[in-house]
Order: structure tokens, then sequence, then C-alpha cells
């Protein structure tokens, strides 16, 4: 799990600030966030939000904290919507990663403002969002699939105790 | 374990993230020096990594950007082409009259605005390694840091003019605060007004509010195409007349009491290569 993190982390460092639409990029980070949530339930999804968002913060200029804050809240939600979600449907949890981006996003910005960040506008948060969530459902077919590989050996586990 | 029992336990792991989540926001709001230190560390040891990432991925990037923006590299070409034909012609013409500027500069004893920085120490050449890895961060990475010299809060400017300020500084790494950032601001003025400037975020054009009220000419003051300056005022973090933005739309605000103006950075912040980060202290 630690590997794949950091895997990701270098991937959002170095490959995601040149790929731009309308001036916005993706956000890896917090995809993979939110797929451990979609994986492992609300529980593992606020642990790695957090670890997740700890790690991407130690690289922003952005207050120290604030990607653990919303990463935890943004993936304890994912993970409690999929508690109740159908099992058979392959592309429910695609859409609702990329929705979960969004919402995590405006979260962000919202939370920001808070602690004393300049507000960017709705306009344009809207079009990060939009931008972000539409990365997402590009990354969501990838990264289902590694994440539970990365956690098998914890689910398996986790069945067997309950 | 019953359903209200995991519940509980869910509940109770989102309470003890949000709840460190917050102490660190604290910490860091309060400049904790640990928290500065960890950051600068971190960011100091995976410079290697990170650099060798950033040439690794530099193909994908620049397929991706041919391939979305192909027709617009395109037609930028062509006229591109166009103007370096007509610049090539002007150019001779210009160096004359850049000369008699100069020489008249010296005369009336009008500073050009890095003449200050001209002496060895007083500035740092710096090389970009990396763009703001976040849609709120408008942020590149330059490839020097404290032992260079480098402080919170100097300028960096490049040819053109104002590319931004240090935001924070690890040993041999700094990450510049883009004109752009919603963050950021600069007292900055045109020929006679003073203003500030503030980023919008994203590629928008700066936002010039004008703060004095009392100056009854101000809307016909500035016009579109006026080029804003650094004010160099006494509490202002940059040094003066450094070229800041164009404005690109004027706009008055209900009242006529401010003057809101959109202003393009002069900068090309989508090209950045080298820059100059510039010695400045601002005087308390």
């Amino acid at each position: 799990m630690t590997l794949v993190m950091s895997i990701v982390l270098a991937l959002q460092l170095s490959l995601m600030p040149g790929l731009r639409i309308a001036g916005a990029s993706g956000d890896l980070m917090l995809l993979f966030a939110l797929t451990v949530a979609m994986v492992g339930g609300p529980e593992r999804g606020a642990i790695a939000g957090f670890c997740i968002g700890l790690a991407f913060d130690l690289f922003l200029t952005t207050p120290f904290g604030l990607s653990a804050l919303t990463y935890s809240l943004g993936a304890y939600v994912v993970g409690r919507v999929q508690v109740g979600m159908l099992r058979h449907s392959a592309l429910l949890p695609i859409f609702t990663l990329a929705l979960g981006t969004a919402g995590t996003v405006v979260l962000y910005a919202l939370l920001a403002r808070l602690f004393g960040q300049a507000w960017i506008g709705w306009a344009q948060l809207w079009r990060v969002a939009l931008v972000e969530a539409g990365f997402s459902l590009f990354f969501a077919p990838i990264s289902l699939p590694v994440c539970r590989w990365a956690m098998a050996g914890s689910l398996e586990a986790r069945s067997a105790s309950v | 374990m019953s359903t209200t029992t995991r519940l509980l336990r869910t509940n109770r792991v989102l309470l003890t993230c949000v709840l460190a989540s917050l102490t660190l926001l604290t910490l860091d709001a309060r400049g904790n020096g640990l928290v500065t230190s960890t950051r600068s560390h971190v960011v100091d040891e995976m410079r290697p990594l990170t650099g060798s990432a950033n040439s690794f991925f530099k193909p994908f990037q620049n397929t991706w950007n041919g391939l979305l923006h192909y027709g617009d590299i395109k037609k930028e070409n062509e006229e591109l082409r166009t103007e370096l034909d007509a610049l090539r012609g002007k150019q001779a013409q210009i160096q004359n009259e850049l000369d008699r500027q100069l020489a008249l500069e010296r005369l009336v004893n009008v500073p050009n605005w890095l003449d200050q920085f001209k002496a060895p120490g007083s500035y740092t050449n710096a090389k970009v390694i990396g763009e703001g890895p976040s849609n709120f961060d408008q942020t590149a990475q330059i490839d020097k840091g404290s032992a260079d010299g480098v402080k919170v809060g100097y300028p960096v400017v490049n040819g053109a003019g104002l590319v931004g300020r240090s935001e924070s500084v690890t040993e041999h790494t700094s990450r510049v605060l883009l004109v752009t950032d919603s963050n950021f601001a600069a007292g900055v003025r045109d020929d006679l007004d003073p203003g500030t400037a503030k980023g919008r975020g994203l590629g928008q054009p700066m936002e010039v509010v004008s703060l004095d009220p009392a100056t009854d000419t101000k809307p016909a003051t500035a016009k579109v195409g006026d080029s804003l300056k650094t004010s160099g005022l006494d509490v202002s973090l940059f040094p003066g007349g450094i070229p800041v933005a164009t404005v690109t739309k004027v706009r008055e605000a209900a009242g006529g009491l401010e003057l809101y103006v959109d202003a393009q950075p002069i900068v090309d912040l989508n090209r950045l290569d080298v820059v100059k980060v510039l010695g400045y202290n601002p005087p308390r």
C-alpha cells in the first residue's frame, strides 16, 4: 500500500502538473484516497485519506493538514456511499469516484477559505471540480483494480475476522 | 461485530483523523518550526526522485499538450513567424531608440527596474524545475534554495517582469507563489495611480483594485493597454518599477468609489524556464 502511495505521489508531482485541461489538472492523490474508501469502506477510507492527504500536504504551500482533513472527510463519505451500493454494477463505482472527487474539491475550497486562503471564485471552482472529476472518471478504471490488488491481503484478513 | 458497534468505531476513526488534521492545521498556522522543517526536509530528500520523474514524464506531457493544443500551437507558430519577420525589420530601429532612451534615463536618473540588482550577490539565477502539483496552488518550483541565499518573500522575475515571490524555501529548492495565485497581492501603479493587484488563479487575469476613493480622476486614468508596474511604496513587498501586467478591462464598482481593472500578467507563466530571484528585503 505504501509502495502504491509513493508511486501515485511521484505521478502527481511529476506527471499531472503537465496534463492540464482548461488550466486544471487531475488529482491522483485524491482519487487514490477515494478508491481505498470504495474498496475498503469508510473506516479505511478515512485513515487512507488522512495519510495520503498528509503526504501530499508536504509538497504544497497551502495550510499543512488541509488536504489530510478534506481527503479524510471525502473518503469517509465515499466509503459510506459504497456500503449501500449495488454490487453488480461496474460503472457505478467509477461514477461515484468522479462525483466524490468533485464534491471533495468543493469541500477543499470551502475549508481553504475557512483557514484563511483566498477564495478562487465559484466559476473557477466548478471548472476545477469538473476537470478533476473528468480525470477521475478516466483513471478510476485503473485505480480500482490497483487498489483491490494492493489491499487484497488486508481485505481477506478482515473477511476472516468477520 | 454488530452494525452499531462498527458504525461507532468508524465514526471514532473519522473523528480522530479530523482532530489530528485540525491539530496540524493549528500548529502550521502558529508557525510551528517542526511542520516547516519537516516539509523542507521531505522536499529536499525527494528532489532527486521528483527530478528524475519529471525528466521521465516530460515526453508524455509534451505529447499531451501537442495533442490537446495542436491547432493552437500551429496557429501560434504561424503568428510567431509573421511576428518574427516584422520584428527583424524593426530590430535595428528599436536598438537605436533604446540606446537613446537609456542615455536619457541616465541623464534624468530614472532607474531601470533591474539596475539595482546588477551587483553580484544581489540576485540568484534559478531554473524552474516543476509546476504546482495542486489546482489550488499556483506555484513553480525552482532549483535554488537557502543554500544559494534565497529567502522567503524574495521577488522572482524574468526578463519580461514579475513572476511571483518565494513562498517556501528548502536548502536546495524553493517554491514560488506565482502572480496568478489567489493568495498573491502586490502594490502596483500605472503612470499616476496606485492600486493593489491580486491573483485569481488558474490562468485568470489579475484583478487590480484601486483603494483610493478620493481620486476623482481614477476612471479616466486607467485604460486598456496600460502597463502596470510594482509601486515600490514604503510598505511594498517588491522594489518599484517591475512590470507586472497589462490592463485588459476596466470596470467601475457601484458608487464609483473603487475601480476594478482586469490585467493580464506580462510574464507567460506557462513557459517559465530561467528566473532571477532578487535579494530584496522590503523596508519595515
